[in-house]
């Protein structure tokens, strides 16, 4: 559509405005009459807009009277826009395209007679969720507040937390069909340009119809496709956004959707949770190196499983040995095929029991429990220590906090256990090698995935494998944030005033 | 494309990752033949020889920053007899590959998978290899050592004093009055001829962000390796004795397998082949990207990934040609190593570049 001049006609422009929204029956035009002529006109989307101020501001107008000389024709829009709209936000289009564009983002467009522009007031209202626990990332300590479907709602948020002008919020529009709103928030100073520069190039590259939730943009804009990893993180949570924006990340959000896109990403923000930094550094230390001790259980315990007993018995302590033998005589399957099948239904149960309602979800879980876990068994179709693995492996695998994480790590597993069952413990160096290759070879916008473990930077590893008191977290994570480095002032904690000294020194 | 940065952890953790499975595995055998119940003397000599190396190749190196040796041997000699005098690393890196490949693969089947055809190991490790080299090219091998060293370094280490119950610490009496400086040395040539693969820093060094961190770290690197060959032999002649363990074609390994702890941990060879099969994947991925790199640059080829395509074959066909294990394991390093690769490869040129280069830049500066 051209950007055709509005015409001095209301009537005409009428016309055309409801050409274009034919069958659109929720686009309401709807008229003042002033001396039994139709004055004014106005067009906007019922469900979009705040009809209770809308009709306020009307009814100011019936009470009030026109104001003098609205009558004759020829009335200045400014005048207009100060007499009779008493709203908040309001704008002159002068094409027909702005006033249809207008329309459709939820503003009311005035048409007024004798008027060649339109006024667009911002009447934005419908319908939102209220704020609500977070479903998905649940922490015991910190707040409980979880990102909604409107974008304002959002914004608020942040800057409620992070009340800086640094903190830059750039809007785009994305999608040829939804025109979604799309902000992209970072600190300045403290993201690097380079990253914030590649995020809006890569945003404005994608060229597509639609635009529904974050994870259409993640898969536009991430490094690698093809890659069972997350390269940008998403989250529900505002204090994960506000906290990785202080390090230095940049946030996308989007109008519609809670999920909000973090980047770049690491491996390790997969393995984090927000209680890694809201409880006591010791346990959370601990906890972390669990953490990682369950990735590598969650990945490799079915293969291990099924590489030594079937390659490497030797390994197994005798005693145990005669157990494992005893619990597997008379199954029929080999060791990696009662794996296979265990960690097939396991995927089945857990699938299932995400798509079903919460009420018949545990249902699913009692059902496979006793099905899987005992009748099998008993049948003689699994062994026992078999269901043991895949049970601990499953358990183990939802302690990666990160949904998207733990996909990668789930599904890495069945290659996994086939090089295992084929080569043995051979086949599993050879199945890490290559995991660890093409993690190695994996960036995030310019930032190594597995940063600052390969390649390493020793200072920072404090908060990476470990969670170190907050006082010594001095700098910021490297090859993340920019210019500015420093978290906290040398002797940042109070009490400690003597070591302050040393490293003003540094 | 990115520059290419390899920091100094990351050439700290080449070297020892590199260092520690083959020369844990191959040369405490032939040490201990020669040194007796010296060996660990002869492997403190060769460690510190093997210091001197890696100064000498990583001094000679920051002397034409962002060089490789292909390009500044051209610099030193003039172009021809500088391409002539890479002939030697050429054959040394083309065959040690092979020859490794053939080690590995033998060594894998007899212990880890006694069934299965060798020609299924070659080739998988080639196309890891073709995966590392094509993928990551030279800093994807730094980080990768970045994450596996680590976990060498400490499996050896947790692994080692699990003997403890059967060592003897008699048997490495007396010290030296049995063998003589000359034995020592004898002893200590194989283990120096290993720690001298240092020398393919070389070509390393010009990858360095910071080229002047590289001799400090690739000389802590080579003293954790020394460390650790030097434990070793110490524990391997504590627990077998040096006659014994002199006739063992692997004692380290051998002593691994003998350990017994706490009726739990038992028969735990297989760890160590898999911490050893990780040493030699890093080894053979720092040749094989030397040989692809070296050979482009020294025949003109800008790309030189294309190489990959062409070494691959090479070496697996030469991995097949070898008829057995022991030609691999001792002939090689017996007859070409020793004798040829360690006085002049190791020893030789990078001493007579280092001269000739410091005589350059003198008269240079003096005019």
């Amino acid at each position: 559509m051209s950007p055709v001049h509005l015409g001095i006609d209301i009537h005409k422009k009428e016309q055309e405005l409801k050409e274009i929204f034919t069958n659109c029956s929720d686009v309401t035009f709807r008229h003042v009459q002033i001396d039994g002529e139709s004055v004014i006109t106005m067009v906007y989307i019922d469900g979009l807009v705040n009809i209770d101020i809308l009709n306020s501001a009307l009814l100011k107008l019936s009470f009030e009277g026109v104001p003098e000389g609205l009558g004759d024709v020829g009335t200045s829009g400014e005048a207009l826009m100060q007499q009779i709209v008493a709203i908040a936000e309001t704008k002159v289009a002068t094409s027909l395209q702005a006033v249809v564009d207008g329309v459709l983002n939820g503003n009311v467009a005035i048409l007024i007679l004798g008027e060649s522009d339109a006024l667009l007031a911002k009447l934005q209202g419908f319908d939102t969720r209220a704020i609500q626990e977070p479903n998905i990332e649940y922490s015991i300590r910190g707040p409980k507040e979880s990102f909604t479907e409107s974008l304002k709602t959002n914004t608020s948020f942040l800057r409620r937390k992070i009340r800086s002008s640094k903190l830059k919020l750039q809007s785009l529009t994305v999608g040829e069909l939804t025109r979604t709103d799309v902000l992209i928030a970072y600190i300045e100073g403290i993201a690097q340009d380079s990253i914030v520069g590649e995020v809006i190039n890569r945003l404005e590259g994608i060229c597509t119809d639609a635009i529904l939730d974050t994870s259409y943009i993640e898969e536009f804009i991430e490094d690698s496709p093809f890659s069972p990893f997350p390269l940008i993180q998403n989250t529900e949570r505002p204090d994960i956004v506000a906290a990785s924006l202080l390090e230095g990340k940049v946030a996308i959000i989007e109008d519609g959707t809670p999920s909000v896109l973090i980047l770049p990403m690491t491996l390790w923000s997969g393995l984090q949770t927000p209680d890694d930094y809201y409880e006591r550094y010791m346990y959370m230390s601990f906890v972390r190196l669990l953490r990682l001790f369950m990735v590598l259980l969650a990945l490799f315990l079915p293969a291990f499983y099924v590489a030594v007993s079937t390659f490497h018995p030797q390994l197994i302590p005798a005693n145990l040995l005669y157990s494992i033998i005893s619990a597997r005589e008379g199954i029929p399957f080999s060791a990696v095929g009662e794996a296979l099948i265990m960690e097939f239904m396991f995927e089945v149960l857990r699938e299932a029991s995400n798509r079903l309602p919460k009420q018949i979800g545990s249902a699913v879980s009692i059902v496979g429990a006793l099905v899987i876990g005992q009748s099998a068994v008993q049948a003689g179709i699994v062994s026992a220590p078999m269901v043991i693995i895949v049970a601990t492996t499953g358990i183990a695998s939802f302690t990666i906090p990160r949904y998207s994480m733990g996909f990668a790590f789930r599904l890495l597993r069945f290659p996994i256990l086939i090089l295992g069952s084929i080569f043995g413990l051979y086949g599993i160096v050879l199945a890490a090698l290559v995991m660890i290759i093409h993690m190695v070879t994996l960036h995030s916008f310019g930032v190594p995935y597995l940063a600052p473990v390969s390649p390493q930077v020793f200072y920072s590893l404090k908060d990476t494998l470990i969670r170190a008191p907050r006082w010594m977290l001095r700098k910021r994570k490297p090859f993340i944030s920019g210019r500015d480095n420093t978290r906290l002032p040398a002797g940042g904690k109070a009490g400690k005033r003597s070591d302050s000294k040393n490293d003003q020194k540094k | 494309m990115k520059k290419v940065n390899l920091t100094g952890i990351q050439i700290f953790w080449i070297i020892v990752s590199f260092q520690c499975g083959n020369t844990l595995l191959l040369t405490l055998s032939p040490n201990i033949n020669e040194a007796q119940q010296d060996a660990w003397i002869a492997s403190i000599i060769a460690g510190a020889l093997g210091l001197f190396i890696a100064y000498v190749s990583t001094k000679l190196s920051l002397l034409f920053p962002g060089r490789t040796i292909v390009q500044y041997s051209q610099d030193i000699l003039g172009k021809w007899l500088g391409k002539l005098i890479m002939i030697p690393y050429f054959i040394q890196w083309y065959s040690v590959l092979g020859v490794i490949l053939k080690e590995f693969s033998d060594f894998t089947i007899l212990t880890l998978l006694p069934r299965t055809p060798i020609w299924i190991l070659t080739i998988t490790m080639v196309l890891l290899l073709m995966y590392m080299t094509y993928m990551g090219g030279i800093e994807g091998i730094g980080r990768c050592s970045e994450l596996l060293g680590p976990f060498i370094v400490l499996m050896i280490i947790l692994i080692l004093p699990l003997n403890i119950q059967v060592m003897d610490w008699t048997r490495i009496l007396p010290i030296y009055t049995d063998t003589g400086i000359a034995h020592i040395f004898k002893g200590a040539l194989t283990p120096l001829s290993f720690f001298g693969e240092v020398c393919m820093l070389t070509m390393f060094i010009s990858f360095m962000k910071k080229p002047t961190e590289g001799p400090l770290r690739a000389i802590l690197g080579l003293s954790v390796a020394c460390f650790l060959l030097t434990v070793s032999s110490l524990f391997v002649i504590m627990v077998f004795g040096p006659g014994l363990s002199a006739k063992m074609a692997h004692p380290f390994f051998d002593m691994v397998r003998f350990i017994s702890f706490g009726g739990f941990i038992e028969n735990i060879d297989v760890v160590i082949v898999l911490i050893w099969v990780i040493s030699v994947f890093i080894k053979m991925s720092l040749y094989f990207f030397i040989s692809c790199y070296g050979t482009a640059q020294w025949l003109h080829i800008k790309n030189w990934r294309m190489l990959i395509w062409f070494i691959a074959p090479i070496i697996l066909i030469q991995a097949w040609l070898y008829p057995d294990i022991t030609l691999s394991d001792i002939g090689y390093v017996t007859k070409y190593w020793i004798p040829i690769v360690l006085p002049v490869n190791m020893f030789g040129i990078p001493l007579l570049l280092w001269f000739v280069a410091s005589i350059r830049k003198k008269y240079a500066n003096a005019h």
